[in-house]
């Protein structure tokens, strides 16, 4: 008898989930989603890997299920396409967590046996779980209350509704993403290439296409293929090198690009490897024309080229406009230590327009770290003498600007939690009641959060006991009690990525950008003060839950607010999300052991420089670990960071602190189109009003915005192909 | 006075962060027992020499001509280059303006930041050679309160920041308040009766002839999106004023409900199923019924 209730109670649910009256969770649009979602997962993983390049995913696969489900099926609701979308995003996302992290291990040269492997990629599934479920009881204050913009969500709706729309509004996202690709072909198809034939080598140098130092190694290579002969250092290094990887004193991981080269030297001289093998180490040159190829220069002034106007000494005054770039700073001729590059991105601009003026603080930032903090540091001698006025931008981000951005990051937010504390326990409150009162309940209720919270908190201790043993560590928890010190680590961990999750969500909400390599570093920083320096698998570990989880909490936010503009019902999306992300970390793992395998037959190393797969962004969680390591971390800047950050909340604005730390720290060539964005919002605004900047601005950028995703994830499919 | 406020939020931060910016500097001007021992955390100061004849003997590694140079900076910089690998050597260049040497391009630093992969540790030779190298500061990895040179700075930066925040709060209420009296634009409450009406008005209209008006429906819910809800949620600054945070979110729970039942209904009208879009209708009408018994009820806020 006991069981009728909860049967019907089932029933109830499977007959909500699937309500037919207007289709939303369809069997179409789950299988659909789930199957773009594993191919963009392991299409991004390889892409990522080689070139540092990730995309959410949300904007594609909302066109895709346009396509497909409205266009070829002829069945798609919007509603319908929203799910989709959601699980294919859901599935994509949490691989931009993995490649940031899980490499790292290969870069560190730790090899993983396969169980280990198995425990990395329940970390993932449990830092998914636990990302979305900490954040759907916030979605309330973010997006009902708050109000967060998230405009790749708005632009994601913009796409959904467009068949509603009325045929203007469509053509003018279409011309918006017809923009996009224009603007961005040029410096989207250099990407592509192939090898550098040898009379072209002095042509492709002073081009700028590649390094002086990259065309001679060419040219030595092919003369040593040539010859059929290498140098004898060369192979005498390799053997060197292979000994001592044999003896199990070098780990492969840590092999830089050139140590590479010697040890497949000395293989072919040992007839294992073919003299092909010479020739990935090869310069490439691109396939097809990009911005660079205008040759729009800087005008020299006088005979002799000083490194003012040729700072890569190839004797000609060196590029204004660059393939991805334009340096509009020396071509007004702005002192060198200020940098004033604008990416071209149309997303980037896109994403500012629709933020609009509140994300004009994000510029505040950018304007302090590169305007302000960067010349008077040069010209006040604070940066190394040795440093070059050129290269001021670059140290003085490497010693302030990124740490103190960071814990302005951290303050803000903080600041931001406690000013937001009413709309949060509202939220809340609101949740507990529509649970109470056995509502239709549009929200999913506490029970389900709590119990995949403390089913993610179990996992997540037995993950990290079982990585990392019953060591007794140097750490702050050392001395304690194995069972209980990664119990301690676990639930610290938790509420970390809860914290994190947050953050992320108000990054993402108010200016699109999500801070990961930042609340990366301080979770490994956290982990290795905890357990100690030299736990580098266990704090890699909760690093990975830490880094899934965030991608996956700012993820399932966005399409929260995707679907609260088209309508869609929270629960069903956050149902669909809590179940199918648990397959991205799967997913990209299994991508990632693949490659690891690929390389290790064909360079003999698993992932880094020397392989096809560099994995640019494990490579700046590499430099942290062993910055922590080696007592390097800057840890009071990052207090002193927070407490600014802190102070900048107090005021008008709780959330100033998250905007001015998170721009300090980003790439300023990015924050400028977006602010380029949020002032070309305001001017509209002003020039045309308000709701014309609105209803015609807004699916304009959303085009723009999809453009540039669609036409990124395409040529790295053809980079991917070619290579 | 908003703008002053925001002005000197402004210049604090920068202040701030520029005297956070020199935590990890330890001024030379200390006494050496202060200063011997401290791991480098950067390259300091430049191989600066007294002559091209003493860069050449010191690519030419003659040991012997130590002794004839008094200057500490030139007698460590030439003791450094005389300890570079012969192939580096052979690549310096000096440029006899400056008497900087470089490599590759790269002025060499006098006393790098790390010895062997291992962080270098000043001692008295070194920061002799600094001193006379000119070089003020040198960046280490210890940060220690009393050898922290922007301390002040950070601190006038802090302050500037509290009472720029102080004033800031100050003004908010004071126009919280006078925008509580003075009521500038259309109530909050006449807003929500009027998107009440229009979704009543919408749901007859579509009970009366339910195919042929949705797309009038969707046109007129477009409207009510952009103009009537929109106004509403920049209501957000007198709500506040009125009812405080927790009674702000509350309405806002409701009315944000109802928005959403407002864009289904939308989404379903687009794709002709009438009956969700009545049922929508309905939702949404009565969510903003209750966003304005919220707003209208007496709280002890």
């Amino acid at each position: 008898m006991a069981s009728e209730p909860s049967r019907d109670n089932a029933s109830n649910f499977v007959n909500d989930l699937f309500q037919t009256r207007y289709r939303e969770v369809t069997a179409s649009a789950v299988l659909f989603g789930v199957i773009v979602g594993a191919i963009m997962n392991m299409a991004i993983t390889y892409a990522g890997l080689k070139i540092g390049f990730t995309i959410g995913g949300s904007a594609i696969a909302a066109v895709l299920g346009f396509g497909v489900l409205r266009g070829i099926l002829r069945r798609g609701s919007i509603l319908e396409t929203n799910i989709s979308q959601t699980i294919a995003s859901s599935i994509n996302i949490p691989c931009s967590g993995i490649i940031f992290t899980v490499p790292v291990l290969f870069l560190l040269g730790i090899e993983l046996s396969r169980s280990q492997f198995w425990l990395f990629t329940l970390a993932g599934v449990v830092g998914a779980v636990l990302g979305v479920a900490f954040i759907i009881p916030l979605r309330k204050q973010m997006i009902d209350i708050d109000r967060l913009r998230f405009p790749s969500a708005l632009a994601v709706a913009a796409i959904l509704k467009s068949p509603g729309a009325g045929p203007k509004k469509s053509l003018v996202l279409l011309l918006g993403a017809l923009v996009a690709v224009i603007v961005f072909l040029p410096a989207a198809l250099p990407g592509i290439t192939t090898k550098a034939p040898l009379d072209e080598l002095d042509d492709l140098v002073r081009r700028e296409k590649i390094s002086p130092a990259q065309a001679q190694r060419t040219r030595d290579i092919a003369r040593w293929i040539e010859e059929r002969k290498l140098p004898d250092e060369l192979v005498e290094r390799g053997s060197k090198l292979q000994q001592r990887i044999n003896a199990g004193e070098l780990k492969r991981g840590k092999l830089a690009d050139a140590d590479v080269l010697a040890i497949t030297a000395y293989r072919i001289t040992k007839g294992e490897l073919d003299w092909s093998a010479l020739e990935s180490f090869s310069a490439k040159k691109p396939l097809l024309f990009g911005y660079s190829d205008l040759n729009w220069r800087l005008e020299a002034d006088g005979e002799t080229l000083t490194r003012r106007v040729d700072r890569d000494g190839n004797g000609q005054p060196d590029l204004i406009l660059h393939d991805t770039e334009i340096d509009v700073g020396r071509w007004l001729g702005l002192p060198d230590y200020m940098l004033f590059v604008f990416a071209i991105t149309p997303l980037s601009f896109g994403a500012g327009y629709l933020t609009g003026r509140a994300g004009l603080m994000v510029l505040a930032g950018g304007v302090l770290a590169f305007f302000v903090l960067n010349p008077v540091a040069y010209s006040a001698g604070w940066l190394p003498a040795t440093t070059l006025p050129d290269e001021a931008p670059i140290a003085g981000y490497k010693l302030f600007n990124r740490p103190l951005g960071i814990g302005m990051l951290l303050g803000g937010a903080l600041m931001g939690v406690v000013a937001s504390l009413p709309a949060i326990r509202e939220a809340l409150k609101s949740i507990s009641r529509a649970g109470q009162a056995k509502e239709s309940a549009d929200e999913l209720g506490f029970n389900v959060l709590v119990s995949a919270f403390v089913l993610s908190v179990i996992l997540l201790f037995v993950a990290s006991f079982l990585v990392s043993g019953t060591a007794r560590e140097e750490g702050l928890l050392g001395n304690m009690n194995p069972v209980l010190r990664n119990m301690l680590i676990a639930l610290i961990s938790a509420a970390w990525i809860w914290f994190a999750g947050i953050i992320i969500a108000q990054c993402t909400g108010m200016t699109d950008w999500s801070p990961i390599s930042g609340m990366a570093l301080i979770t490994i920083v956290l982990i290795l003060l905890l357990a100690g320096p030299s736990d580098v698998l266990g704090a890699v570990l909760i690093g990975v839950a830490l880094c899934v989880a965030i991608t996956s909490a700012s993820d399932m936010m966005q399409d929260l607010k995707t679907g609260y503009v088209v309508g869609a019902q929270p629960k069903r999306q956050q149902l669909v999300e809590l179940v199918s992300v648990v397959l991205g970390p799967i997913v990209a793992m299994s991508a990632l052991w693949l490659i690891v395998e690929v390389n290790m037959r064909s360079v003999g190393k698993p992932i880094g420089p020397g392989t096809p797969t560099p994995a640019p962004q494990a490579q700046a969680l590499e430099a942290v670990i062993t910055g922590v390591q080696g007592g390097q971390m800057p840890y009071m800047l990052y207090t002193l960071g927070a407490v600014l950050g802190v102070l900048l909340g107090l005021g008008a604005f709780p959330g100033l602190g998250v905007l001015v730390g998170l721009s300090m720290y980003l790439p300023i060539d990015y924050i400028l189109p977006y602010g380029l964005g949020c002032l070309a919002n305001m001017f509209v605004a002003k020039i045309k009003g308000r709701a014309w900047a609105e209803e015609w601005g807004v699916p304009f950028c959303a085009g723009l915005i999809v453009g540039e995703a669609i036409l990124a994830m395409v040529i790295n499919l053809i980079i991917l192909a070619v290579s | 006075m908003r703008f002053l406020a925001n002005v000197l939020v402004a210049v604090s931060i920068c202040v701030g962060a520029l005297g956070a910016a020199t935590a990890y500097h330890a001024p030379l001007d200390l006494p050496d027992s202060e200063l011997v021992g401290l791991q480098l955390a950067a390259d300091a100061g430049l191989i600066k020499l007294d002559s091209e004849q003493t860069f050449l003997k010191a690519k030419a590694a003659e040991k012997s001509q130590m002794h004839s140079l008094r200057e500490p900076a030139v007698r460590y910089g030439f003791q450094r280059l005389i300890g570079l690998p012969k192939e580096q050597r052979d690549r310096l260049v000096f440029d006899r303006e400056s008497k900087v040497v470089t490599l590759n391009g790269h002025p060499l630093p006098l006393v790098p930041a790390t010895t062997d992969g291992e962080p270098t540790r000043l001692n008295t030779e070194m920061l002799l050679a600094l001193r006379d190298n000119k070089v003020s500061y040198v960046r280490v990895r210890a940060f220690e309160f009393s050898r922290w040179p922007g301390k002040l700075l950070f601190f006038k930066g802090v302050a500037g920041l509290l009472i720029a925040a102080l004033c800031l709060r100050w003004l908010g209420k004071r126009e919280l308040q006078s925008r509580k009296t003075s009521g500038d634009g259309q109530a909050p409450e006449e807003l929500l009766e009027k998107i009440r009406d229009s979704l009543q008005q919408l749901r007859s209209k579509l009970d009366d002839s339910p195919q042929a008006s949705l797309g009038e429906i969707r046109s007129r819910l477009s409207e009510l999106q952009t103009m009537e809800l929109q106004s509403f949620i920049e209501a957000r600054t007198v709500l506040v004023a009125r009812l405080g945070m927790a009674g702000f979110a509350e309405v806002m729970d409701r009315f944000a409900a109802a928005e959403r039942q407002i864009n289904r209904a939308w989404s379903a009208a687009a794709d002709g199923v009438a009956e969700e879009t009545s049922a929508c209708l309905q939702r949404a009408e009565q969510l903003v019924g209750e966003a304005l018994q919220t707003l209208q009820m007496p709280t002890s806020r």
